[in-house]
């Protein structure tokens, strides 16, 4: 059992999302950077898609109420433990009575606090995450609050061996162009729609993130994106990733909080492999586009499972080790 | 299986000439081959030891900086508290702490960040308090 200390708003338990519900026009939500929440629960020895505290904002402070092991991945943020320093992307036996606080990232921008086992908190149509639009899942579907507390599904002392980290994936998994963070990008339905200039200003140029940018989507700040003739569509469904571009073209990246459908044209969609990329990418900041194609897509998938089966083989290994 | 037992196996496959060797049984599997690319392991640090030292527990990379921050885990003169972490080894993916078992004050660092270590390098000179 933890309780929140902090009075910073927006943080919200999350596991890997709600599936197969799009129909009934509920999102996915889901962590905004998956491979760091799987990697805290492997970490932990919890089941990969174990659910999480996902914390966009800082400072963000918890007091443990019980001995509970806890691994703090995603954005490198100045973490103590009683005053100690925490390494980013680490695991370790909390104690009952320590405070863990969270202070501003240095890289990366959502931190992830998985407990042993994942936090306790009920399944709804599925998913452990926090479905704030609809206002249930999570912890009585909203953002956590001060005071607030929250149950991990094996507290105690660990019987695995805990206190070492894992090199982040935006070290293990870089991916940069002329040294700004990419995103691979599949060309969508409406993509020959647009002027040839504006399809090659977006691979091209700079993208920013502006401060209209939440796990709902990202407002995208750049040359605009021009439609060879306007387009009238009807909305269709849509999904996380999807990139969208309304009057104006300043094109809209559907993050997991995104509604089901929608009717702007859609000029890509950012590839799931590297969703969490943008998930970590802070307001302000800039990225650029790769085009890829879909085997691309498929083998980005592949490469991040691989990193998580390394790590995993590590942690293995390095467990018999220290029990031996 | 112990270092030292590999160590013996090691000096077996050098006496008896032979290019190399595979060992495995429930829980380990070991390989040895001789005439390969040596590992660039640093040298013991030459200076004489005079008061305690900090030695590393395993082998891989020593980085005295997390990879993902700026400011180094300890500096010379810093004053440590039993437990404090003081550098990490990167082995593959993962980053295993190495801590300090007692109080004391940090006096030399001998190894620069980075370095390949095997077992039991010094890497830091202690001083104890009074």
């Amino acid at each position: 059992m933890i309780e929140i200390l902090s009075a910073t708003a927006l943080a919200t338990v999350q596991d890997f999302g709600r599936f197969g519900s799009l129909g009934y026009g509920v999102g996915t939500s889901g962590a905004m950077d998956h491979l760091a929440l799987a990697l805290g629960n492997l970490l932990l020895g919890n089941p990969e898609d174990a659910a999480a505290i996902e914390i966009p904002l800082f400072p963000f402070e918890v007091r443990l109420l019980q001995d509970c092991a806890f691994a703090v991945t995603g954005a490198a943020c100045d973490a103590t433990l009683d005053g100690q320093p925490l390494p980013p992307n680490w695991v370790c036996q909390g104690r009952e009575g320590q405070v863990l606080n969270l202070g501003y990232p240095t890289s990366g921008s959502r931190a992830y606090l998985c407990l042993a086992g994942g936090v306790d908190v009920p399944a709804v149509l599925g998913s452990r995450s926090t479905q704030l639009r609809g206002e249930f899942g999570g912890l009585d579907g909203r953002a956590l609050q001060q005071g607030d507390r929250l149950g991990a599904l094996r507290p105690g002392i660990s019987p695995l061996p805990l206190d070492f980290g894992v090199l982040a994936p935006s070290l293990a998994l870089a991916l940069h162009v002329d040294g700004v963070p990419a995103m691979r990008v599949l060309p969508a339905a409406e993509y020959e729609r647009f002027q040839q200039a504006s399809r090659a200003a977006f691979w091209a140029g700079e993208w920013k993130i502006t401060t209209q940018s939440n796990r709902y989507g990202y407002r995208m700040e750049g040359e605009p994106l021009l439609p060879v003739a306007p387009m009238e569509i009807r909305s269709h469904g849509i999904v996380p990733g999807v990139i969208q571009v309304p009057h104006g073209g300043q094109p809209i990246i559907q993050m997991r909080d995104a509604q089901p459908s929608g009717g702007y044209p859609k000029f890509g969609s950012v590839i799931e492999a590297d969703l969490w990329r943008l998930g970590q990418a802070p307001i302000g900041s800039k990225v650029r586009f790769i085009e890829c194609s879909y085997d691309q897509a498929v083998e980005a998938l592949e490469s991040n499972r691989r990193y998580l089966r390394e790590v995993g083989r590590l942690v293995d290994l390095h467990r018999e080790g220290v029990k031996a | 299986m112990t270092l030292s037992e590999i160590r013996q196996l090691a000096q077996w496959l050098k006496e008896h000439h032979l290019a190399g060797a595979e060992f495995s049984r429930p829980g380990v599997q070991l390989t040895l081959r001789r005439g390969g690319e040596p590992v660039s392991v640093a040298a013991p640090a030459a200076v004489a030891v005079d008061g305690p030292v900090l030695r590393t527990t395993g082998l891989g990379r020593l980085l005295l900086t997390h990879p993902e921050l700026r400011e180094p885990f300890v500096a010379v003169g810093d004053q440590l508290c039993a437990g404090q972490l003081v550098a990490v080894l990167q082995v593959g993916e993962l980053l295993l702490p190495q801590r300090s078992p007692t109080a004391a004050r940090v006096i030399d660092i001998r190894v620069p960040c980075g370095t390949t270590v095997g077992y039991g390098e010094a890497f830091l000179g202690l001083e104890h308090q009074a």
